[in-house]
């Protein structure tokens, strides 16, 4: 009975027309040729500059470089793909920190530009349009330069507490510090180019998150806030009550993509020398030749993360999204 | 007759911001504090950049000087303008920029849109290139590893914009084909592209590109770079027009089927024209996305503006005056960003729907 309904419910099927078929045949196979003749010429190019190609240098080839900073333990003896998989674990490194502060940052300044106060208001919008205009890029060399120009040596660097500040990094007062006539060393340190990077991705991915978090307060009903005043609830007890818990649902999309940006700009990295994939990626072409697949590695990285990404924050929408009866 | 009532005066900008200032004691607090704060560090940028600051080129008064050293912009602003183009060749870059820039500011006037302004644009970009490039009417020959500078980032940014708009378009329709095949293929291209970061698409351009090309064909890497940003560039924008072309009701399309417009009639004369109205916002951020990003050509060895800046800061005589170099090309990107932001308000008022 039920199946009977359903055949009954359907439009009867449109026949393809012939010029569609021709069109998507001739399409696939202009795509497979061009494909076809890629991989050709790459043969060829190969042959002549006597490159190998294939991935098995991944495995049985030492990296013969060594990534100075990272959760993944990196030594020169390690193959290609552990130093790979140093740099997909460096990436998430510095952007993670990156993506909270930003979060951080994003909030606030996203609610000073709703201020009521128009100083505020004013100076809050400038700062964001200040960041959102200037290229990334030329944020992570000037914070990087300042950071190695300004900050002293090794020898004479700034104590706070157990921690010592200097051009070389950040050495963190846990694990073993020992003070060399040199300078300072320890086993926990954060260096100058992943500090460059935190706060450059800090500061460009909080301008756009602010903007994020405004166009979601803006976008909760007007008589919420009326409401609120009505209730006799202060600004700030509006805003942290009723408006941003409304406001950042409609966020989330917008924020999952400034996410994936984010982790896709912590690519910048290679331009300091902060060993994430890209970089890594970089110095193993540099060195085996075989771009191809250096290449393809970081597309496979970033695509792994991205959808991991985008699988997180799908969950994390379906339990804040309003739910339609 | 009895007087009629006014409405009251709305009070002007310098009211209402003074009444919002000081609207209780806490906002006043707040106000005061902030004020103060502002004096402190607009008064610590005039010393440094203006009060105490040194203009001679001459490394030597600089050190001696506790505020901004300009001389160091000024020794240096040949290299960062300019980059390593030849020394007596500088008028051609300069006068290449100035055409580019004449076209573009004409194209974006109302009396020239559509196919007029675009030719006008192909046409400064082309004689562009060739002054660059030079090698004919007696100009010398340039090769491209040495165009640099502001022109260059101008050059590759305005070429990226026009070239991906076409590909762009195509690449929203194919996305939404009803042909599996052209669906498949155009999203799979735009994924494949948004999902890596642009440096891996010009390492592509720079490493992979020659080694998939036959051994015969030489192509410029300039080239190269200039069709990876497109290339790039397209994929963000088709999603852009993708959205503005889901925006627009079904309805639009039948009618016009009823009308008996052919399909292509109806997406040229009914469905781009009011698609395109709906992505000016986002189209507008997408081209300051795409001159903020050339600025990434400099890690593939092309001294654009920010790669001339790294080139100029290379000098350690002056490399401590790095700030003042910093803040001229920061200026200058936020002076480009900021003129396309204001035109993109400017269209988005002009084909605002509710203007009568």
């Amino acid at each position: 009975m039920k199946e009977q309904h359903e055949a009954m419910d359907k439009p009867p099927r449109k026949p393809v027309p012939v010029t569609a078929l021709l069109l998507q045949a001739a399409l696939l196979i202009a795509l497979v040729g061009l494909l076809g003749w890629l991989a050709h010429n790459a043969q060829l190019n190969l042959r002549e500059r006597n490159m190998a190609a294939g991935f098995d240098f991944l495995f049985h080839d030492s990296a013969g470089f060594a990534i100075g900073e990272g959760w993944v333990p990196f030594g020169e003896d390690d193959t290609y793909f552990q130093a790979m998989l140093a740099g997909a674990a460096n990436t998430l490194r510095v952007a993670l920190p990156a993506l909270l502060f930003a979060t951080m940052l994003g909030l606030t300044l996203g609610v000073a530009s709703l201020a009521q106060n128009p100083l505020i208001r004013t100076l809050a919008r400038g700062l964001v349009d200040l960041v959102r205009n200037i290229p990334l890029l030329v944020q992570v060399l000037l914070i990087y330069i300042m950071m190695t120009e300004w900050l002293p040596d090794a020898e004479n660097a700034l104590r706070f507490g157990g921690s010592y500040l200097s051009n070389g990094g950040l050495i963190l007062p846990w694990g073993e510090v020992e003070e060399t006539p040199f300078g300072v060393t320890g086993t926990h340190v954060l260096s100058t180019e992943w500090m460059a990077l935190v706060t450059a991705l800090t500061l460009y991915a909080g301008a756009f998150c602010s903007e994020i978090v405004r166009a979601g307060i803006q976008s909760v009903p007007r008589g919420q806030g009326e409401a609120s005043h009505a209730l006799s609830l202060t600004r700030w007890q509006a805003l942290r009550l009723v408006l941003i818990p409304q406001g950042l649902r409609v966020a989330i999309p917008p924020y999952t993509s400034l996410m994936l940006s984010t982790i896709k700009n912590s690519s910048l990295g290679v331009a300091i020398g902060y060993p994430e994939i890209v970089s890594v990626a970089n110095t193993s072409m540099n060195q085996t030749g075989r771009a191809i697949e250096c290449i393809i590695v970081i597309a496979s990285v970033y695509l792994i993360i991205n959808l991991l990404t985008a699988f997180i924050m799908a969950q994390v929408n379906r339990r804040v999204a309003i739910k339609e009866r | 007759m009895a007087e009629m009532l006014s409405p009251p005066i709305p009070p002007s900008w310098r009211e209402r911001w003074f009444k919002a200032m000081f609207a209780s004691t806490g906002t006043s607090l707040t106000t005061v504090v902030v004020l103060g704060l502002l004096a402190v560090v607009v008064y610590k940028a005039f010393l440094w950049g203006v009060w105490d600051a040194t203009t001679v080129i001459d490394s030597e008064t600089c050190r001696q000087s506790s505020g901004a050293c300009w001389g160091a912009v000024a020794y240096n602003h040949r290299i960062i303008l300019l980059g390593r183009y030849p020394i007596g060749e500088g008028w051609r870059p300069v006068l290449g920029m100035g055409l580019l820039l004449a076209s573009v500011g004409l194209a974006a006037l109302p009396r020239f849109f559509g196919a007029r302004g675009m030719w006008m644009v192909v046409i400064a970009l082309v004689l562009f290139v060739a002054l660059l490039a030079g090698g004919w009417g007696g100009l010398t020959p340039v090769d491209s590893d040495l165009w640099g500078g502001l022109p260059l980032t101008l050059l590759l940014s305005v070429f990226a914009v026009i070239t991906s708009v076409p590909l762009a378009i195509a690449l929203a329709l194919g996305r939404r084909s009803e042909l599996p095949i052209v669906r498949w293929a155009c999203t799979g291209y735009i994924e494949l592209i948004r999902g890596v970061p642009l440096i891996t698409v010009l390492f592509f351009g720079a490493f992979v590109l020659p080694l998939l090309l036959p051994p015969s064909w030489r192509a410029d890497p300039m080239i190269r770079v200039a069709l990876c940003l497109t290339a790039f560039s397209a994929a963000y924008l088709a999603e852009v027009y993708r959205g503005g072309l889901q925006a627009i009701t079904k309805g639009q399309g039948e009618a016009a089927h009823a009308l008996s417009l052919s399909r292509w009639q109806a997406l040229k004369l009914i469905i781009l024209p009011q698609a395109a109205r709906l992505t000016i916002p986002p189209a507008t951020s997408h081209f300051i996305g795409v001159l903020k990003d050339t600025s990434l050509v400099a890690i593939v060895n092309i001294y654009d503006l920010t790669g001339s800046l790294k080139m100029a800061l290379t000098n350690p005589e002056w490399r401590p005056y790095f700030v003042e170099a910093y803040l001229v090309v920061s200026a200058i990107y936020l002076i480009l960003g900021l003129s396309i932001v204001g035109y993109g308000r400017f269209l988005e008022q002009r084909y605002a729907l509710d203007k009568r």
